[in-house]
């Protein structure tokens, strides 16, 4: 693996290669300009990772066929039993 | 003559014909057989070993540990019970008999739907739609978690609740579907194709809540089984209650005994995997850290070294040895010998005179080489320092990482040049922020300071 395409790597892709990294780091193999190299890259990725962690947008959407048959998304509003208690209900 | 001979098996051979002719023909493999329960036994190993009849026969069957308390729809195995049993038959070699290994045991009045159920089974098993290596793991950190069930009703509340629990900012998308009656099986089907369709969809639950084995039978048709079976992703069956079992469950991915167990399977808690990456984060400071603390070591070790501190000291050895040669040179006074014994022949004294002239050109050659020495060595300490000057340049260049944690920022214009000076800067451009953790976007109000030039 070289130098990641930063923006289009998924969490799963550049935390494994974060831990990679660590594993090389820590191994002492890299000489100081490997390390430094790899340091940087390091702190990119865990970077990348918390970018992927934020970035959803607490959606909750449904699937709606139109009559067209085309298939849309809508926003999903649970419908509450009334009962039942609703408190643990984020929204 | 080996006409005449007659063809004599072994005991063992004509087992083993039996054996191959009873097993692999087919015939008796995944077969359903109805009787009655005798003679229960359960060896201490957790296998039973039993005998089924009817007003005629009688089978041998075993029931091994393995096959029990599956997810099968088995019970309790007790004399005199009136039971259908799955299984195949096999030969037991050293006994020489035949035995019916039972993999399930219904009771003999179950419905009709539970034995087609069973029947498609032992088809789609056969088909190999259950094997364990189609089971494919969940993803790690899912993008958008597909649902298929009923929008009213607890299931995908339940889903919700925990999901959000777990992951805050989580995005689910709902393909509605009816799960229970007649159009339930196709209503399934269509929701899957919908949610199979949408490129962002990376793993699905599907399910509903429990109910008698009736209201769960769409979960048992071929085509929803069949549908979840042809997932493009990681699917995840949840049906009814922990006791509940359906083929859905068999060709789903992962089972999980309830929707809520369901979302904990797949959404992953959002702050376990913030911390998994701050904590391999900290270890690379940490090693980098190590690093660079014990290379400075070793260049304050060097800078401090005799040599760097004294540098005569690597010369002034060679320069003692070269004095001493040149002395004993001298004492052996090739010249002297020359000048002052002229009973030596003619030959004898020229000889003298070009070994003195050797001496000379010898004694002006090390002058020279002390000299070189001199200026080489000055020089390597020189680069050495410049060097060493050079590492430490690269190593203080990393300290912003620091000057960030101790409180310092590091303000960039959009296009993204440090900004030291209030002169770099327009009202109400909007400036980036750095921070040791994470960056803020800010507005310029006011500049105060330098005037513009």
């Amino acid at each position: 693996m070289s130098a990641p395409k930063s923006n289009k790597l998924t969490y799963e892709e550049a935390f494994s290669r974060l831990e990679e990294i660590v594993r090389k780091l820590e191994s002492g193999e890299a000489g100081l300009d490997e390390s430094l190299r790899l340091f940087e890259e390091g702190i990119k990725l865990s970077r990348i990772c918390n970018e992927r962690l934020n970035e959803a947008e607490a959606r909750i959407e449904k699937l709606v066929r139109q009559a067209d048959g085309e298939i849309t998304r809508e926003p999903f509003v649970i419908e509450t039993e009334e009962d039942e208690c609703d408190d643990e209900l984020p929204f | 003559m080996s006409l005449f001979e007659p063809k004599i098996l072994s005991v063992s051979e004509l087992t083993k014909l039996i054996k191959q002719e009873l097993e692999l023909s087919g015939q008796f493999k995944d077969i359903l057989v109805r009787g009655e329960i005798s003679g229960v036994t359960k060896s201490s190993a957790g296998h039973y070993y039993f005998t089924l009849k009817d007003e005629k026969s009688v089978v041998p069957c075993v029931l091994f540990r393995r096959y029990w308390g599956r997810e099968t729809l088995s019970v309790e195995l007790k004399h005199g019970m009136k039971v259908i049993v799955s299984g195949s038959l096999t030969v037991y070699e050293p006994g020489g008999k035949y035995q019916l290994k039972v993999e399930e045991v219904f009771p003999e009045g179950l419905g009709r739907l539970h034995l087609l159920a069973e029947e498609l089974k032992q088809r789609l098993k056969a088909e190999g739609l259950f094997d364990e290596e189609r089971k494919r793991p969940l993803p790690p950190h899912p993008r958008k978690l597909g649902v298929v069930t009923s929008p009213s009703g607890a299931v995908i509340r339940d889903i919700v609740t925990v999901a959000r629990r777990r992951y805050p900012n989580i995005e689910i998308l709902l393909s509605p579907a009816l799960v229970q009656g007649s159009q339930a099986p196709a209503s399934i089907v269509r929701a899957l194709a919908d949610l199979y369709a949408q490129p962002d969809v990376d793993v699905i639950i599907v399910g509903r809540g429990g109910g008698s084995f009736e209201e769960l039978n769409a979960f048992n048709q071929e085509e929803v089984v069949r549908a979840i079976a042809a997932s493009p992703v990681p699917i995840v069956s949840a049906v009814g209650h922990e006791t509940d079992f359906t083929l859905a469950d068999l060709a789903a991915d992962k089972r999980a005994p309830t929707p809520s167990a369901a979302a904990e399977l797949v959404v992953p808690r959002r702050d376990e995997l913030c911390q998994r990456v701050d904590v391999l984060r900290e270890r690379a400071e940490v090693t980098m850290l190590r690093l660079l603390q014990n290379l400075r070591a070793n260049l304050t070790r060097l800078r401090t070294h005799t040599y760097f501190s004294n540098p005569r000291l690597l010369i002034e050895g060679k320069i003692q040895q070269c004095d001493e040669i040149t002395a004993k040179l001298w004492q052996l006074g090739p010249a002297k010998l020359a000048k002052n014994r002229p009973e030596l022949s003619l030959t004898q004294r020229r000889l003298a005179l070009a070994v003195a002239g050797l001496v000379r050109t010898a004694r002006q050659e090390i002058q020279y080489k002390k000299q070189s020495l001199r200026i080489s060595i000055t020089r390597m300490i020189e680069r050495a320092r410049a060097a060493g000057e050079n590492q430490a340049g690269r190593l203080d260049a990393l300290s912003p990482l620091k000057t960030l944690a101790r409180g310092y920022s590091v303000c960039q214009n959009q296009a993204g040049r440090v900004v030291t000076t209030s002169s770099q800067v327009e009202l109400g451009e909007d400036l980036r922020v750095r921070l040791a953790r994470g960056e803020l976007g800010v507005k310029v109000m006011e500049i105060k300071g330098e005037e513009k030039p």
